[in-house]
């Protein structure tokens, strides 16, 4: 019994932290979003109810931000996954010795420091004597206002975004192709089936979880993009490239409307938690058709 | 096993995305080498005598007629950044191991466990940064490399248990019952047996954790003043009202990125295992 006492506080620590560091500001955080608190006013804060709620909802803003960060979210994932999948089944399929260098050197951008990277970037994008311009003019391609135009803007943003991330989809696939058992493979090798054939029967079904790990976890962290944004935009032209996170720190740090930016906060989150939910039930259904 | 039909077109799509890969860094690094001026030259020179004029104005201040918005050491703000990775992967290593050795031993959690990863992971920062923000300002803790610790660790330390605690189920209990009953403390065996045992795991989260504190921004910008700041929040300063220097910001990131670069280099072999999550089942 002693003994047991003593081990509690192996998990003490962590269970404190927790509830005084994101329970408590979680909660916190909800009262907020009913009140009109300012972090530059010095009046007292009143209750206003939902009412912050339904202005945002109703706002021109606010609308398009959500609709850039579902329009990102779903080309970038895409994407990403498309071009993750490609790379892992080259390197699995045809390389052979240097594939830890390889491997090694497309896994860099990931864990490079967003901020560094839309930097680099920027410069790149830049319309008068950015690099990419300078390049497409080579082959007869008129410049692009990659950052100033609104047309551009938030694909430019995308290309970022999918240069940093296909590594992150390409390791775990890769790590699923590896973890397919050699002998099955070589089993139906051996009585005649054709790759075509073990692609679709075991190697794809396989990879399935894989896949889906990988994309729900991207496609999470893509709702909540936020630096790449801030460098290489700041949310413009206008507000062509404005997102969730990037709008919730605005109006909370610039504006300085807290209350408001809680509440636009709460909704972020609900909406990452809803999709997260739909997309994995969605997947689900998916499997049990194809399994069917 | 290895493929033969399409074996061209293959290794020049990788070829291709491994050259756009590491363009951008190509891209930097030549141009952080070349004198200010020749930065904004169009078509870019690729021979020039490398200059290191802008590492210079990064990293030492606007000496030598420069103009930099780095007034005052640079190195500052590099231990500023240095500090809060280092303290939040000791940090999260400690709680993180402890807690997953009680929760390995004990199977408290189970499914429920992978759900609360999950969606600590969906876990927006700007969702809590504002509540945050006012109870740090409370207690005084805004500008200070300490509140970014703290945060940095609730960040990381729902995967890094997982991670561990995945780790230390598949050690054999009876090594610590047989020291239990020598009469050793469950203090004694965690530093004793466990963490040696467990060392590969401990080791892929920390590099995970020093990564994420090292590259972190939008909990910096926010949580930091002129005496906290880290790197990420400097490089940005270089975006100014009176236009871009591009030279010096190309160099900054070359900076921020070299400590990482070294450390991908020399722990590729379990960076790559941690990044991908460690997922095999």
């Amino acid at each position: 019994m002693r003994q047991a006492k003593n081990f509690n506080i192996f998990l003490l620590p962590t269970i404190l932290f927790f509830t005084l560091f994101t329970v408590f500001p979680f909660l916190y955080g909800i009262g907020l979003s009913f009140t009109d608190f300012s972090l530059r006013s010095e009046k007292s804060l009143s209750f206003i109810g939902i009412s912050n709620y339904s202005k945002l909802l109703s706002d021109q803003l606010f609308q398009i931000a959500f609709k850039n960060t579902i329009i990102v979210v779903f080309i970038a994932t895409a994407l990403e996954v498309i071009l993750g999948f490609i790379l892992a089944s080259i390197l699995y399929n045809y390389i052979g010795k240097l594939k830890k260098q390889i491997q090694t050197l497309l896994i860099l951008p990931m864990a490079m420091a967003p901020v560094a990277i839309a930097l680099m970037w920027k410069y790149m994008f830049n319309t008068t004597y950015g690099v990419i311009n300078y390049l497409i003019g080579l082959i007869g391609i008129q410049s692009v206002d990659w950052l100033g135009s609104s047309k551009w803007a938030l694909i430019s943003v995308i290309i970022v975004d999918v240069w940093q991330w296909t590594p992150f989809i390409f390791i775990i696939i890769l790590a699923g192709f590896e973890s397919i058992p050699h002998q099955i493979i070589e089993m139906g090798m051996v009585d005649g089936a054709s790759r075509f054939q073990l692609s679709r029967l075991f190697i794809l079904p396989h990879l399935r979880a894989f896949i889906i790990v990988a994309l729900l976890l991207r496609m999470i962290d893509a709702l909540k993009l936020f630096d790449k944004v801030y460098v290489l935009t700041g949310g413009g032209p206008g507000s062509a490239t404005e997102t969730l996170s990037l709008l919730g720190y605005r109006l909370g740090f610039q504006f300085f409307e807290t209350g408001l930016a809680a509440a636009e906060s709460i909704i972020l989150l609900v909406f990452i938690v809803s999709l997260t939910y739909f997309v994995m039930r969605m997947i689900r259904q998916v499997i049990k058709k194809v399994s069917a | 096993m290895r493929l033969k039909s399409g074996r061209g077109i293959a290794l020049f799509i990788l070829c291709a995305w491994m050259i756009f890969t590491i363009f951008p860094f190509f891209w930097a690094l030549l141009t952080s080498l070349k004198p200010p001026v020749q930065a904004a030259e169009i078509p870019p020179k690729l021979v020039f005598k490398p200059d290191f004029s802008n590492y210079v104005a990064v990293l030492f201040g606007g000496k030598g007629g420069f103009y930099t918005i780095v007034q005052e050491g640079f190195f500052k703000f590099f231990l500023n950044s240095f500090s809060v990775a280092s303290l939040t992967t000791l940090l999260t290593l400690l709680l993180g191991t402890m807690s997953s050795y009680y929760l390995s031993r004990t199977k408290i959690g189970g499914e429920k466990f992978n759900l609360w990863i999950l969606s600590f992971r969906m876990m927006p920062p700007i969702a809590v940064i504002i509540p945050f923000y006012i109870m740090l300002s409370f207690i005084g803790l805004v500008d200070s490399i300490f509140s970014l610790v703290l945060i940095y660790t609730i960040f990381n330390l729902p995967l890094s248990i997982w991670f561990i605690s995945a780790y230390i189920d598949s050690i054999p209990e009876s090594y610590e019952q047989m020291a239990l009953i020598d009469g050793h403390s469950r203090w004694g065996v965690f530093w004793r047996i466990i963490v040696p045992m467990a060392k590969p795991a401990i080791l892929i989260s920390g590099l995970l954790v020093f990564i994420f504190s090292w590259n972190e921004f939008l909990f910096a910008l926010i949580l930091t003043g002129f005496k906290s700041k880290t790197l990420p929040v400097l490089a940005t300063g270089f975006i100014t009202q009176r236009g871009i220097i591009w030279g010096q910001l190309t160099a900054t990131a070359i900076i921020i990125t070299i400590p990482i670069f070294l450390l991908t280099l020399f722990t590729q072999k379990y960076l790559i295992k941690g990044l991908s999550l460690g997922i095999k089942n």
